[in-house]
């Protein structure tokens, strides 16, 4: 199964996002804080991780910039997740080395189109 | 033998006198070279209180202050003066009352042959003046003092503003994406009824949300904090881009909608978010006073250095006395003539709407007919030609 790693300190998006995700039919791994969603990501190499900006221990940047820079995470492509809508985000963004970002309030069903634009639909499990 | 230059009748001793003894708006007065008063006239005696026989022969220092006397201020004058030929001052002296008034001073020295033989003192009241600058300044260190508190008053209400809609924005966007969960059969299909409340649940959400960004953007125009950009924008993309967003909803309510086809090369000099957050205000204003069967059309029209986008609706229309208030924060124009306005309230779009296109260095009017329909005609600068600057 495609695997798909949310990094995501507030609950409600964590339970938002993994549901529409799930529904898609990707197998969903969480983390609440950068730490543990850079371990997570080494640990499992999902296919692609969702990275919400304003998380503890470690930020967002900063756990995109350590996964980048790891030749064994680095093609992992990033979506950051930012709350406001503003040129210097996208700037940020771009510089940390996500690939994508989306800002929020996010649309389930933009989350949804957005990871299969990287990756694909869900690949279904192995028979 | 050459005559002598004849004296003048008014160049006497006796008229000098005079002249000295007629000032009452000025102390004329002299000093010996020690500092003991030798004349005195009715302006000193005005000024200062003491009559010529209560003074006369007395120290000047006795106008001054304690504390001027004890620091050697009137020994200090006359050397000032004996040396430089003049010395002058502004301060407190006191009156024989005991009370206080602001002197201007001017202490010359006199000399007979290259012999200091005293001074001339000539001194003027000043405390209204005084008094006047006082205030002033009071007044200044109050009104420099209420605009620090006030200051200190808005970056804080701003502050919290911005913390509460941010607090107020989270819960309701997890309803939204909840409810948007639901409505894509996430969690089972819906029933019909089921499908309709949900509609009503974002729909209430969707109002609330709204709200609370209105807020935010009311508050921030008033305070002056809202920044708007200024740069070329494509009339046509805008009207474009509404299309996609608006055409569904006013096909919903059973409207028809006609726009002008715009030249793409139209373009006008501000802010485009700014643009379309007006341009969906007016139209999902017209969409709510507008019955079914009705029409609303967009216009453009260049006119010299300005572009007019005009909304007419074929709405109940506005009642001339009620014109005016429209565009006050939340203001709802009810009229039982033309009947119930209260149920979506106008709130604060009209009001953010022409506040919008006045930081535009444009305007928002209206023109209304009651039963016939309303006309907002949104007002903005022209891109000037040739500065080449591109829409983003």
């Amino acid at each position: 199964m495609t695997t798909v790693l949310l990094v995501e300190d507030d609950r409600d998006n964590r339970a938002i996002y993994r549901t529409i995700l799930e529904h898609s039919g990707y197998l969903v791994i969480e983390a609440e804080d950068g730490e543990t969603g850079v371990q997570l990501a080494r640990q499992h190499r999902p296919a692609l991780v969702l990275m919400d900006i304003s998380i503890p221990v470690l930020d967002g940047w900063a756990a995109t910039r350590i996964l980048k820079s790891d030749p064994a995470t680095a093609a992992i492509p990033i979506i950051a997740l930012t709350a406001h809508a503003l040129a210097e985000d996208r700037e940020k963004a771009a510089e940390a080395g996500c690939d994508s970002y989306l800002s929020k309030p996010v649309a389930p069903r933009r989350v949804v189109a957005e990871v299969q634009r990287f990756i694909g639909p869900a690949q279904p499990p192995e028979p | 033998m050459p005559q002598e230059h004849a004296v003048s009748p008014w160049e006497s001793d006796e008229v000098y006198q005079l002249l000295v003894q007629s000032v009452v708006d000025y102390a004329i007065f002299l000093l010996d070279p020690e500092g003991h008063i030798r004349s005195w006239n009715p302006g000193a005696e005005r000024l200062k209180g003491y009559s010529r026989d209560d003074i006369v022969g007395r120290h000047f220092s006795v106008f001054y202050s304690e504390e001027d006397r004890s620091s050697g201020f009137p020994d200090y004058e006359l050397r000032v003066a004996g040396r430089e030929g003049r010395f002058e001052d502004e301060g407190w002296r006191i009156r024989k009352d005991g009370s206080r008034f602001w002197a201007n001073v001017v202490l010359t020295a006199m000399r007979r042959e290259g012999q200091l033989i005293g001074f001339a003192k000539v001194t003027r009241d000043l405390t209204e003046r005084k008094r006047a600058e006082q205030e002033r300044e009071r007044l200044l260190a109050r009104e420099r003092a209420a605009r620090e508190d006030a200051e200190v008053a808005n970056q804080a209400k701003m502050e919290f503003l911005s913390a509460m809609s941010h607090e107020l924005r989270t819960p309701l966007n997890a309803i939204s994406g909840y409810v948007q969960l639901l409505g894509m059969g996430v969690h089972g299909p819906l029933t019909e009824k089921q499908d309709a409340v949900l509609k009503r649940v974002r729909h209430n959400q969707e109002q609330l949300l709204t709200l609370i960004n209105d807020l935010l953007h009311f508050t921030k125009i008033e305070a002056g904090t809202l920044e708007v950009r200024r740069e070329a924008v494509s009339v046509a993309e805008v009207l474009q881009d509404l299309a996609a967003s608006v055409l569904p909803q006013i096909g919903q309510h059973g409207l028809n909608y006609e726009a002008d086809a715009v030249d793409p090369e139209l373009r006008i000099l501000g802010d485009r978010a700014r643009l379309e957050q007006i341009l969906i205000n007016l139209l999902s204003n017209a969409l709510k006073f507008t019955d079914p069967g009705g029409r609303i059309t967009l216009r453009v029209e260049t006119a010299g250095e300005a572009a007019h986008l005009r909304v007419t609706d074929t709405g109940r229309g506005i009642r001339v006395d009620k014109l005016p208030a429209i565009f006050d924060p939340f203001v709802q124009v009810r009229d039982s003539q033309v009947g119930d306005f209260s149920r979506q309230g106008v709130g604060l779009g009209l009001a953010i709407s022409r506040e919008l296109a006045r930081a535009m260095d444009g305007d928002l009017t209206v023109e209304s007919t009651p039963g016939e329909g309303s006309i907002f005609t949104v007002t903005l600068p022209l891109f000037p030609q040739g500065e080449g600057g591109r829409p983003e």
